[in-house]
């Protein structure tokens, strides 16, 4: 990090490959789009190289790569839109009825629909606390927002989380009921 | 599902899902972005810049700039072979208006042609004369005029309204940011745990008028972009510890969004606030208290003047 820091680009290519699995992961998840998250961790990445002479303590580089990443996610605004119209789509009765033993499959299922309709803000709170297992107060400094504002950010996350998932749920048995 | 063990469930989900494996060729594209950027100089680096844009990704960006640079040298390489005289100014980008004339103006006894002006850094527009700078502050397009000051270049960022008297990649005071704010901290030296929100302009103010950290002059009522606006000064004196602060020797932060507003000692920043369009603009100027030159103060007085919003 420090020679990064200092100019050079090889040191800069081996954090940044450290780095960009763990990156991507994040933006995949926040924004729901492949190439939308890999231009913001491209946007990141460039942000992260250009601001480095500015980090002095070089044990604040995940946090504060971390933060360069949100604020990509959030630029990448208009592309998200498109994704998010297209997951609206997605209709209970597309899903097959799920039952017994595919209980597990049930709950991922349920998870990714309940995660896709989050708004992104609330998603990435969700990714950062569960995820990454930040404390709130790291995760609204990723964020770059009151702590206050995190907390109930991801209480609505985890509220309509829940909400779809019970929706979810219902809709299942109701479709199963009507199969059987 | 809907029970105790929901966050575990959630927890697991996603480091089960989780995609952590770049995508075919993703690092080499990253590497090969970078390698076409210059590194900011230090004390630049460290008064982080706002941000709030929405607009285009790097890799338009960096079209961009590849296509006025070609554009740019193409004229320059045209000037030299014309003798450098009339020289014109490089071609604006969607954001860059250059009002005036070339970069250096030539004269009969000019020896060489004027320098290109050529950004290493895609984000970055350097501007050698004077001209207008274009950007937006979260949704509010705000432009200025940049000071054309012969051997004095000014540069602009791309993605996020930051000018400054320096050359693309170098150091330079005084340091422009624009953007909306909705949050501020009621203390700049212990900021993480002091943030509270600010839903109004006048809200903003009446916090900025009470943050501790700092020696603060005014409110002084103003004019900004022609709305009425409220101007503070903080100022730190040179010298002052701020190693116990949250940013430690990188200075207090008296505003956060994705990136810090920060004030390093011996620093003084000119804070303007004003309600435009129910949202909240604040233009900040950062220079040296002690080596800011009457020029200096000249400039930034009419860089304020002549901000406009364009709605």
């Amino acid at each position: 990090m420090v020679r990064a820091r200092e100019g050079d680009r090889d040191a800069f290519s081996e954090l940044a490959a450290r780095s960009i699995g763990r990156l991507t992961a994040v933006a995949r998840m926040i924004l729901r789009d492949e190439f939308a998250a890999q231009d913001a961790v491209q946007e990141a990445c460039i942000e992260a190289w250009r601001s480095l002479p500015g980090l002095r303590d070089p044990d604040r580089f995940d946090a504060w790569s971390r933060r360069l990443l949100v604020r990509a996610c959030f630029r990448g605004r208009q592309r998200t839109r498109r994704v998010q119209a297209a997951e609206i789509q997605l209709t209970p009765a597309d899903e097959p009825a799920i039952a017994g033993d595919e209980s597990r499959l049930a709950i991922r299922d349920q998870l990714e629909r309940g995660l896709a309709r989050l708004p992104r803000e609330q998603r990435a709170v969700v990714v950062l606390v569960y995820y990454l297992d930040l404390p709130l107060a790291d995760a609204a400094e990723s964020l770059g927002i009151p702590l206050g504002t995190t907390k109930s950010r991801l209480n609505r996350a985890t509220s309509a989380l829940r909400a779809a998932l019970d929706a979810d749920s219902r809709d299942n048995a109701r479709a199963g009921e009507v199969l059987a | 599902m809907m029970n105790d063990r929901f966050d575990a469930q959630l927890r697991e989900h996603l480091l089960g899902t989780a995609d952590t494996k770049p995508a075919a060729g993703q690092l080499d594209g990253v590497l090969q972005a970078v390698s076409g950027t210059a590194q900011t100089h230090p004390v630049v680096a460290r008064l982080t810049t706002f941000s709030g844009r929405a607009g285009s990704g790097p890799a338009q960006a960096f079209r961009y700039a590849l296509i006025a640079g070609a554009v740019i040298v193409v004229i320059a390489a045209a000037a030299i072979l014309g003798g450098g005289q009339n020289a014109t100014p490089p071609p604006a980008t969607a954001t860059v208006e250059p009002t005036a004339a070339p970069t250096v103006a030539p004269t009969e006894a000019a020896p060489t042609a004027p320098e290109p002006t050529v950004a290493a850094d895609p984000n970055c527009i350097q501007f050698d004369g004077e001209g207008t700078y274009t950007q937006n502050a979260g949704t509010l397009p705000v432009t200025v005029t940049v000071p054309g000051l012969l051997n004095e270049p000014w540069s602009g960022d791309r993605d996020s309204f930051a000018l400054r008297k320096a050359s693309c990649g170098g150091v330079g005071l005084p340091l422009f940011h624009a953007a909306l704010v909705a949050h501020a901290p009621t203390d700049a030296c212990h900021w993480k745990d002091s943030i509270i929100e600010a839903p109004t302009a006048f809200d903003l103010v009446q916090q900025l008028g009470e943050q501790r950290g700092h020696d603060t002059v005014g409110p002084i009522d103003t004019h900004l972009g022609g709305f009425r606006a409220t101007r503070y000064d903080f100022a730190v004196p040179a010298g002052f510890d701020t190693s116990p602060c949250d940013r430690g020797t990188d200075g207090i932060a008296y505003l956060t969004l994705f990136g810090d507003q920060i004030i390093l000692p011996g620093h003084t920043v000119q804070v303007y606030v004003a309600e435009v369009d129910g949202v909240t603009l604040v233009v900040s100027v950062n220079y040296e208290t002690d080596t800011v030159s009457p020029d200096d103060l000249a400039g930034i007085e009419k860089v304020i003047a002549s901000l406009r919003v364009d709605m």
